[in-house]
């Protein structure tokens, strides 16, 4: 091997390799299939930041941080991501396209009743159950959908005039098909089509808690995020804009604290204002994945438009429902 | 740029956009906080202390959930058999008074004898899952976990199952994974609850005079030792696709609440009475009326008649008359059972456990410890001529069974039981069928296909070491 003296080669490491309290800028991610698609969802994604915190007794697996949470890893599988020293990583930061606006209400098909169903959807450790529970009471009855052994518990209770049918889902970071409950949530979405979404987002975990929004997002759904824990992001005296990012993405944001059953009530206000479809914020915003993967969606897209049938098979489909982008 | 997978892409996407909104939207506080989670994991998941602080914890749950437990369930125990008594002296004779008091109440009470134990069990639970603990025990566990295929979250539910399989079994609900979850299902059954400590306390105290405490704890290790081999096994064979990333999270550690504990708490208590309870109680009184029928029976003697005279004979004494009709009733309830649809099937089942070194009433025991494992002891008790309500302590029982000669087949004569028959038997009972609530429990976690397979599976692997214990064994000895 020889080595060229005019461009220095930027040396990459593997993450098992780096030590206690350093740290690394992801170059890229090696592996395939489940593990690819799961450790990018979980926020290891090209020019983040990754702090080695531990390791366990056992020197396997190893505690990181990475967007402000910890995660756990096992040195296989630290071992198929590529970092280097962050003095080396200034060209790697990740690349904002920005959005595509359409400035379109969102309108259901449905005839409004008094009965609104809702689904709780968010992350694990988001605070999702304790919100149902507070919500609901203990009046919860647990749904067995054949086939599954998933549950997911449904509750009834009313404010106002309104009849609120809410059923909690599994904690998922993503909704693809990577588990079973994650295509377990993603089918009660798609199939069962509830009048409104709830995206319970742990606000002392922004970044990676958003991930999920974004799929929601793809997915062309009435939502409403419940800004969650929100007393533990004010207590780090940070400051978040919700109503400008809630305007952003097209998404009205309520400030909650679950636990305590604060904001809950402007929750379901809020709720009953999507569904009623006077909230101004809400509208399907697009977004932008970048000049060739947009072309590729687009190709996608008119190779599905020949095939109705396949297109009402399948409204999840993130392809599929990037054909209203054109209506 | 397109050397990346079309996944990647998009998730770069996403975050590039979530960046992004974020950045104009949110500012960090003036200072990063004190991070009072890394504080406590300096302890919890300490190189040295993590450890033991974790054996303390499990300890405590273990003892919270099973000695603590032990307290509701005598209490409920008692409560149903005052309910049994009063109703039994207000009926009058007959089978539906039998079906009533020995099937349903006696099936009612085996389903709810379990509940304190889940309610304890998933208190604690509850509170390492919402306080962010169970993420640690999975983190300093999963190396020596993974060691046997299986994830650091299955500890828990597999010490549990020293305790009772069916809790355990539901507490496999803690893993993400499914296929790991069915993995810890499959190997809990090897866990010896404690339903069979009386079996083996009876066996070993009966047979074996000395090193009495060496063999129960080599039982107990040949349970732990199978559940390793069969772990690996299952996980190269039915579990090989798909070896799913051990990505998680470790969130940080928060205040528990009681209203949230509690909801999750009666959430699984009520989930087990339901889902579960009716298939126990469809299972018990099932195998009650196999015992109990069919009752036009030809009994070989007339212990009617027997008993009438027994009282009428003035030259007893009262204490004689006592034990005298002891005996005879005895007789009789041995007849009865042999001769059920039970006893049937243990003569049925004959000529398959007899290379085992098992004779029918053996059989007929293990059959009966399906509903319950302890019920192996009591069902001895009748069949060996020893008591009505024989327990593992019972000097009668112990000394019928060294007595114990075969009253049929080639070996007409010789002793039913030596140490070697009394081991094979231990370990057979130690892996055999888990009973008819484990089966329940992972007919509902799972679904039927699995719980009819690891009935089959275990029961396959209880003959064949059995089988061997007994074949190689009568080599040496």
């Amino acid at each position: 091997m020889f080595i060229r003296d005019t461009e220095p080669e930027i040396k990459s490491t593997r993450l098992a390799d780096l030590s206690t309290g350093s740290r690394g800028v992801i170059v890229h991610v090696l592996g395939q299939g489940a593990f690819r698609k799961r450790i990018s969802e979980m926020g290891f994604v090209k020019g983040q930041m990754v702090k080695v915190i531990k390791n366990a007794p056992m020197k396997d697996p190893v505690e990181y941080e990475i967007m402000g949470y910890k995660v756990s890893l096992r040195r296989s599988e630290a071992d198929l991501i590529e970092v280097v020293s962050p003095s080396m990583a200034k060209e790697l930061v990740s690349h904002y396209e920005g959005t595509i606006d359409e400035h379109r209400q969102k309108l259901s098909g449905v005839k409004k009743g008094k009965t609104i169903t809702v689904a709780l959807v968010g992350n694990p450790n988001c605070g999702k159950t304790t919100l149902f529970n507070y919500a609901s009471g203990s009046k919860e009855r647990v749904g067995n959908y054949a086939g599954v052994t998933i549950d997911a518990k449904e509750a009834k209770f009313k404010q106002d005039d309104y009849t609120f049918v809410i059923s909690d889902l599994p904690g998922t970071y993503s909704i693809t098909e990577y588990s079973p409950e994650e295509l377990f949530v993603r089918n009660q979405i798609a199939e069962k089509r509830p009048d409104v979404v709830v995206n319970v987002v742990d606000a002392s975990n922004l970044e990676r808690n958003l991930f999920l929004t974004t799929q929601l997002i793809d997915m062309n759904i009435k939502v409403v995020i419940a800004l969650n824990m929100y007393d533990e992001l004010e207590q780090k005296s940070a400051r978040l804009n919700y109503t400008h990012l809630g305007e952003m993405m097209g998404i009205p944001i309520v400030p909650t604290v679950a636990s305590k059953g604060k904001g809950l009530k402007a929750l379901f206000d809020r709720i009953i204002e999507v569904y009623e479809e006077r909230d101004p914020i809400v509208r399907h915003i697009h977004i932008n994945y970048g000049h060739e993967i947009e072309k590729s969606i687009l190709n996608i897209q008119q190779e599905l438009k020949k095939d109705e049938q396949r297109r009402k098979k399948y409204p999840g489909l993130k392809s599929c429902l990037m054909i209203s982008r054109k209506h | 740029m397109f050397d990346d997978q079309s996944e990647t892409l998009i998730a770069d996407a996403k975050y590039g956009f979530i960046a992004g909104a974020l950045k104009e939207t949110y500012r960090n506080g003036p200072q990063v906080r004190h991070d009072q989670s890394r504080d406590i994991d300096k302890v919890l998941t300490h190189r040295l202390w993590g450890f033991p602080v974790f054996i303390f914890f499990i300890w405590l749950t273990f003892q919270a959930t099973f000695t603590l437990g032990a307290f509701p369930m005598s209490w409920m125990d008692a409560a149903i058999g005052w309910f049994g008594n009063t109703l039994g002296s207000l009926l009058p004779n007959g089978a539906l008074k039998d079906l009533l008091i020995d099937g349903i109440i006696g099936g009612v009470g085996g389903v709810i004898v379990f509940l304190p134990n889940i309610l304890i069990l998933f208190f604690f639970i509850s509170l390492m899952e919402d306080s962010g603990y169970m993420a640690r025990a999975a983190f300093i566990m999963d190396k020596l976990m993974h060691k046997m295929g299986l994830h650091g979250k299955s500890f828990i539910p597999l010490i549990m199952g020293f305790g009772c399989n069916v809790p355990a079994v539901m507490a496999t609900r803690t893993l993400d994974n499914r296929n790991d979850r069915l993995l810890t299902m499959l190997i809990i059954p090897f866990m010896s609850c404690s339903a069979r400590l009386p079996v083996y306390v009876l066996l070993i105290s009966a047979f074996f005079v000395s090193y009495q405490g060496a063999i129960l704890f080599l039982i107990y290790c040949i349970g732990i030792l199978l559940a390793v081999l069969m772990g690996l096994f299952f996980k190269k064979t039915l579990f090989a696709k798909k070896d799913v990333p051990f990505v998680m999270e470790l969130p940080p550690y928060r205040m528990p609440t009681l209203r949230n504990t509690t909801i999750h708490m009666w959430h699984k208590g009520s989930q087990y009475l339901t889902k579960m309870g009716t298939v126990i109680l469809l299972a018990s009184i099932l195998i009650w009326a196999m015992g109990y029928y069919p009752r036009d029976l030809k009994l070989s003697k007339d212990y009617d008649a027997m008993l009438a005279q027994t009282e009428a004979d003035n030259a007893l004494t009262q204490e004689q008359k006592t034990e005298k009709t002891q005996q005879i009733q005895l007789s009789m309830e041995e007849e009865r059972q042999e001769k059920s649809y039970i006893g049937m099937t243990g003569h049925f089942i004959e000529p398959a456990i007899r290379p085992l070194g098992f004779d029918w009433k053996i059989g007929m025991s293990i059959i009966t410890g399906m509903a319950a494992k302890e019920i192996v002891v009591s069902s001895m008790g009748v069949l060996y001529h020893a008591s009505m309500n024989a327990d593992e302590n019972s000097q009668s029982l112990k000394g019928k069974l060294q007595e114990q000669t075969f009253t049929r087949g080639p070996k007409v004569g010789q002793k039913v039981f030596s140490p070697l028959v009394a081991f094979g038997l231990m370990v057979f009972v130690l892996i055999y069928f888990p009973c008819v609530a484990v089966v329940a429990a992972i007919k509902k976690e799972a679904n039927w296909r699995w719980a009819l397979f690891t009935t089959v599976y275990t029961t396959a692997i209880a003959w064949v070491a059995a089988f061997g214990i007994f074949q190689i064994g009568s080599l040496f000895l």
